[in-house]
């Protein structure tokens, strides 16, 4: 089954799709002005975490109310190793490692719990984290947070100003969802996928079912410490307000608005949520209004959109743009196959040359019962 | 190739399992039938590591695998297909027959993420191997369409393409034929006669007399979590014992009554 190669790869839309993509994330940094630049690192960022989180949404089936906390782990780890003199890089490398040490740990035994359980066990690590923060102020400075953390450099390159950021944390982005597409791709991704479904189907082909759940949980805090390890160079300074609960459900609804694991939904729902916090944000900012009312806003906002969104689109804005799309190929498939008489279109003997007859009739129903039929046949897995 | 030895399993008050004891030589079809609540599923999923059982032992090959999870027991070489289909929906048939490839590969998160050599050495194997048992299995037409839209007896095949990927020695099939009609049943019985020939060992838990008859070459009979005969399938048919638990009243003179 190998397709003819182009000048444009195996699939030309994607490809296209990657070039435009990578145009813009050149181009944009030259053309926005400082506040929207600052706003396109946040997403840049918010897009690594949701690529971590989806992984293990979509295909654990685990949502993790903690994402928030490892993010903020990651920032302190590599402020803080950045302020006690290591080289900048190197202490945000070893801010992932940490951080992915310390999921892998909290994971062995919090991912005993499922569901709602597990959503709480790790809404209380983020609870922890913070309270952890707020009695080590000789460590962590406290509710006051860590200043003059040191610029990132990389060799003799000094990262610094928002536009390098801009190029630096969308380089990043962007190898992170190479890597999440490689897993995806491949025998631990469909591990994974399998395990979303039928994790005892998937067990008894052979996947360790335990392990691929701490092996995602760990992967999905590495992609947060990331990030977060890179905020923290980013504003030279961090507080613990940076890291409250409200982040963690921000980072689980652009999964849900993105769509569950799907790798474009990440910067579909990353994008989507930080640009409706800003201007909720600005529009809740006046003289005359009340402090709280952006926060308020944007948690009845958010609310809506969860609500909405679970009921009418379960899959995401990425869901329901691939649902149409195929859609539409079905579409035209079947109007092909009316043309023509279905069993002559399918390939070979299959058991016995004598039912060929017969699996063309199935071909024609299958083809048929597509639309609908989400697990809805045949009693369905789990 | 696989011994049970006193097997038990309580659910409650209920002896499920009640100390059965069976032996499966390679390359045999073994049948394992019963009435409802013999305890034929929960044999199965004592040899498939979905439960854990209270006493006896399993060994397979010569290995004690009563305490191994699922996943080791599939590495070992077991590979079974349940009787409500459990399929990896949002994947294709291909891709759902390439998870049964978990068993005998190995390359993990990271050499997949950063594409290492062991990726590129087994990806290729997975996908010819997958192929070759989706082919075996008759379901070429359907590789590339979602799993959960295939018609009941494709799912069924597509169950059976799955554990064949695993490159299983032992197969377990947990009522393969339920719910199929006429022309997916023989298809199916081929197929299983099919395997046979090249080799495969395989215990087929099945509700039908009439079609574990045709394709097994011995079947054992459970009631009430015990052995009550075991035999050739004519031999089994004829035993009172097995008249009276499982058929009752109705004369067994061939598959066609029975369903």
């Amino acid at each position: 089954m190998r397709r003819p190669r182009s000048l444009l790869g195996a699939n030309p839309p994607a490809t296209v799709g990657v070039l435009v993509i990578a145009a813009a994330t050149l181009v944009l940094p030259q053309v926005l002005s400082a506040p929207n630049l600052i706003t396109y690192v946040t997403i840049g960022l918010a897009t690594i975490v949701v690529a971590g989180l989806s992984l293990l949404m979509g295909f654990a089936g685990q949502v993790s109310l903690g994402q928030g906390a490892f993010y903020g782990f990651g920032a302190y780890s590599a402020a803080i190793l950045a302020i006690h003199g290591w080289p900048p890089i190197i202490a945000l490398v070893a801010a992932v490692v940490m951080t992915a040490a310390v999921a892998a740990a909290v994971g062995a035994l919090l991912l005993r719990l499922e569901g709602h359980a597990l959503a709480f066990g790790t809404l209380a690590l983020q609870l922890i984290f913070l309270s952890v923060l707020s009695q080590t102020p000789s460590f962590s400075g406290g509710a006051i947070g860590l200043t003059n953390i040191p610029a990132l450099t990389l060799g003799p390159i000094a990262i610094s100003g928002y536009r390098s950021y801009a190029y630096f944390v969308w380089i990043v982005a962007a190898a992170v969802l190479l890597v999440s597409r490689n897993i995806t791709r491949s025998r631990p991704g469909r591990g994974l996928r399998a395990m979303a479904t039928s994790p005892s189907a998937a067990s008894a082909a052979g996947v360790g079912v335990v392990s691929y759940k701490l092996r995602d949980f760990a992967l999905s805090a590495a992609y947060a410490g990331l990030a977060g390890a890179i905020y923290a160079f980013f504003l030279a300074y961090i507080s613990p307000d940076a890291f409250s609960v409200m982040l963690s459900i921000e980072f689980v609804i652009m999964v849900v608005v993105g769509g569950l694991g799907t790798v474009s939904g990440a910067f579909v729902g990353a994008a989507v949520v930080t640009i409706v916090a800003q201007v909720l944000t600005s529009l809740g900012t006046g003289p005359s209004l009340p402090a709280q009312l952006p926060n308020v806003l944007s948690e009845g906002v958010y609310a809506l959109i969860l609500i909405t969104l679970l009921r009418l689109m379960p899959d995401g804005v990425v869901g329901l743009a691939s649902r149409l799309t195929k859609r539409l190929v079905r579409a035209k498939l079947e109007r092909r196959a009316t043309l023509r008489p279905a069993a002559g279109t399918v390939t070979g003997p299959v058991l016995a040359p004598a039912t060929v007859e017969t699996d063309g009739a199935h071909a024609a129903r299958a083809d048929g019962d597509t639309v609908p039929s989400r697990g809805g046949r045949a009693g369905g897995a789990t | 190739m696989l011994q049970l030895e006193r097997l038990v399993k309580t659910f409650g008050v209920v002896r499920a399992v009640d100390g059965v004891s069976l032996s499966v030589d390679a390359g045999e079809l073994r049948g394992l039938i019963g009435p409802n609540g013999a305890g034929k599923s929960t044999l199965f999923s004592l040899v498939a590591g979905h439960l854990r059982p209270e006493a006896g032992s399993i060994n397979f090959e010569g290995r004690r695998i009563e305490r191994l999870r699922p996943a080791a027991r599939a590495r070992l070489g077991i590979a079974i297909t349940f009787q409500t289909v459990h399929l990896f929906r949002g994947m294709t048939t291909l891709e759902n027959v390439m998870v049964g490839a978990h068993s005998w590969t190995n390359h993990e998160f990271v050499e997949a993420a950063l594409r290492l050599p062991r990726h590129f050495r087994e990806e290729p194997k997975i996908r010819e191997r997958a192929r070759g048992a989706v082919a075996r299995t008759g379901l070429e037409p359907w590789a590339d369409v979602p799993a959960e839209s295939l018609p009941l007896g494709r799912q069924r095949a597509l169950q059976i393409a799955r554990a064949l990927c695993g490159n299983p020695k032992l197969l377990l099939l947990d009522e393969p034929a339920a719910g199929l009609r006429g022309e997916e049943r023989r298809e199916l019985s081929e197929l299983l006669a099919r395997l046979c020939e090249e080799g495969f060992t395989m215990l087929l838990v099945e509700h039908d007399i009439g079609f574990v008859s045709r394709v097994a070459h011995r079947i054992t009979v459970l009631d009430m979590g015990r052995v009550i005969a075991e035999g050739s399938p004519a031999e089994v048919r004829a035993s009172e014992a097995v008249i009276v638990a499982y058929l009752g009243s109705v004369p067994a003179d061939d598959g066609a009554t029975s369903r």
